[in-house]
């Protein structure tokens, strides 16, 4: 079946299986941003935003997306760099794979509390993020960097100390004090 | 993973009924959320994008409007697409008001903000599927469904059906409650935040009384056999005789849990599930009043 499918700005018509997914006809197309990580349909890796709100693209139909725009990674270059910067200050990448979808989620995030006309909570950062799914950092460091990257766009510090390193000592005390 | 032989995106859910009426091995698509980990194929996939099946307005009731306890007819209601996604419920304005924040409770832990914008509610209703947080929270709140085909009918009804359905569904109708006379808790166990749940709880009041039900069970929810006429203020008999009667109900094993500890854990959610929805109530004394 014939489809026409507005991507990063271009219009892409194809002539596509009836079951394609959204996931299969980027990845075919050339945006190798768009990754596939649990054939589970919870990972968010393979978030993408369909008319500027994150979808799963693996568990979305082309047929379903003729005529409307979808926007990838890769037409984000200028928009994503402050936080692929923000991400490498914390040295919060290992192996990356996951970084695509996560990137996506959080630019939505942002586009969606700016239009609210508030910064987001980190409570509700983590809500709006439960979906994107890391295998090897244990979130602290994406997290870290994502603090920090909200920070730059928004007045989101309600805990100055939230970077404040971590002092060994007074941990074990309070750690005693616990016990 | 599945396979689709013919992939049409109907232009009314008239058309899309009769397809499904003239073609045995065709199916309505909901969100399709979960149908990649299906095998098999579906010869004739339905799609309703183009039905004018994404919104939510607030519409005056009809005389269909009134579940069986309902002392007091509701005024309006919310008409609720069958294509509108668990995303805008979660975040609408008028479903938030109508139903004291309910539905977006229900809904907040499915998987994720990306997963919540594909699913729909019409997807999750038509599936009858046993964990479904958004069927335990609408049989809760006295929904009904309208079904091309079929008409309207109250949700309870529905879920009871058995076999394939014959009919498509349109929307989903949810009463509008004055601020304040609806009042309800939710209690989900997850073993990961955005798992699915291995037991779900929802208890609204209104003025029909309590509506306790009990989801995941693993099977499909339903109501409890307590709570119809109750008053809002609960003794400690009263909650005793909630978690009881919701020990009552059939559970079974599966891979999230084994059937004595849903049925142990599905008492205890009951409780806390009447308990916060009776704090929140006394949160807002005016309102509580006004009832």
């Amino acid at each position: 079946m014939n489809v026409a499918i507005e991507v990063n700005g271009i219009k892409i018509a194809d002539d596509i299986e009836p079951d394609t997914t959204l996931f299969e006809f980027l990845r075919g197309h050339g945006f190798k941003s768009v990754k596939c990580g649990c054939e589970t349909t919870n990972c968010g890796l393979c978030t993408v935003w369909l008319d500027e709100e994150p979808v799963l693209s693996c568990a979305t139909f082309a047929a379903r997306v003729d005529g409307r725009r979808v926007t990838t990674l890769e037409g984000l270059q200028a928009e994503s760099a402050a936080l692929a910067r923000c991400i490498a200050e914390e040295g919060a990448e290992q192996c990356g794979f996951c970084a695509p979808g996560l990137v996506m989620s959080v630019l939505a995030l942002e586009r969606a509390y700016r239009a609210a006309g508030h910064a987001p909570t980190p409570a509700e950062v983590d809500h709006y993020l439960a979906g994107n799914l890391c295998r090897c950092t244990g979130y602290m460091s994406q997290r870290r960097a994502i603090d920090r990257y909200l920070a730059e766009c928004f007045d989101y510090f309600t805990a100055p100390d939230l970077f404040a390193p971590v002092d060994p000592v007074a941990c074990a005390a309070d750690a005693g004090k616990e016990a | 993973m599945l396979t689709i032989g013919k992939y049409v995106r109907a232009q009314s859910a008239a058309e899309a009924l009769e397809l499904v009426r003239n073609n045995r091995r065709a199916t309505v698509l909901g969100g399709g959320m979960w149908l990649r980990l299906g095998t098999g194929s579906l010869p004739v996939a339905i799609d309703l994008t183009d039905c004018g099946l994404n919104s939510i307005e607030e519409v005056p009731a009809g005389p269909a409007g009134a579940a069986p306890d309902e002392t007091e007819p509701r005024a309006t209601e919310l008409r609720i697409g069958a294509y509108v996604t668990l995303r805008q419920v979660e975040t609408n304005a008028a479903v938030a008001a109508a139903t004291n924040g309910l539905l977006a409770r229900a809904v907040r832990d499915i998987v994720g903000v990306q997963f919540r914008n594909g699913a729909t509610i019409g997807g999750s209703v038509a599936g009858r599927l046993g964990f479904s947080d958004v069927v335990c929270a609408l049989l809760a709140l006295g929904a009904d469904v309208e079904l091309e085909g079929a008409g309207r009918m109250p949700l309870a009804q529905f879920l009871a059906e058995k076999g394939r359905m014959r009919d498509v569904l349109t929307h989903v109708y949810v009463p509008v409650r004055p601020a304040g006379a609806l009042v309800a808790g939710y209690q989900a166990v997850r073993r990961a935040v955005t798992d699915f749940p291995v037991v779900n709880v929802c208890a609204a009041h209104d003025n029909g009384g309590w509506r306790v039900v009990v989801g995941a069970r693993p099977a499909k929810a339903t109501l409890i056999g307590w709570g119809s006429g109750k008053p809002l203020s609960l003794s400690a008999e009263d909650l005793a005789a909630a978690a009881a009667a919701a020990e009552e109900l059939a559970y079974s094993g599966n891979m999230w849990g084994g059937e004595k500890y849903r049925r142990q854990i599905a008492g205890v959610l009951v409780r806390r599930a009447l308990e916060a929805a009776v704090a929140s109530a006394a949160d807002c004394p005016g309102e509580e009043a006004a009832q």
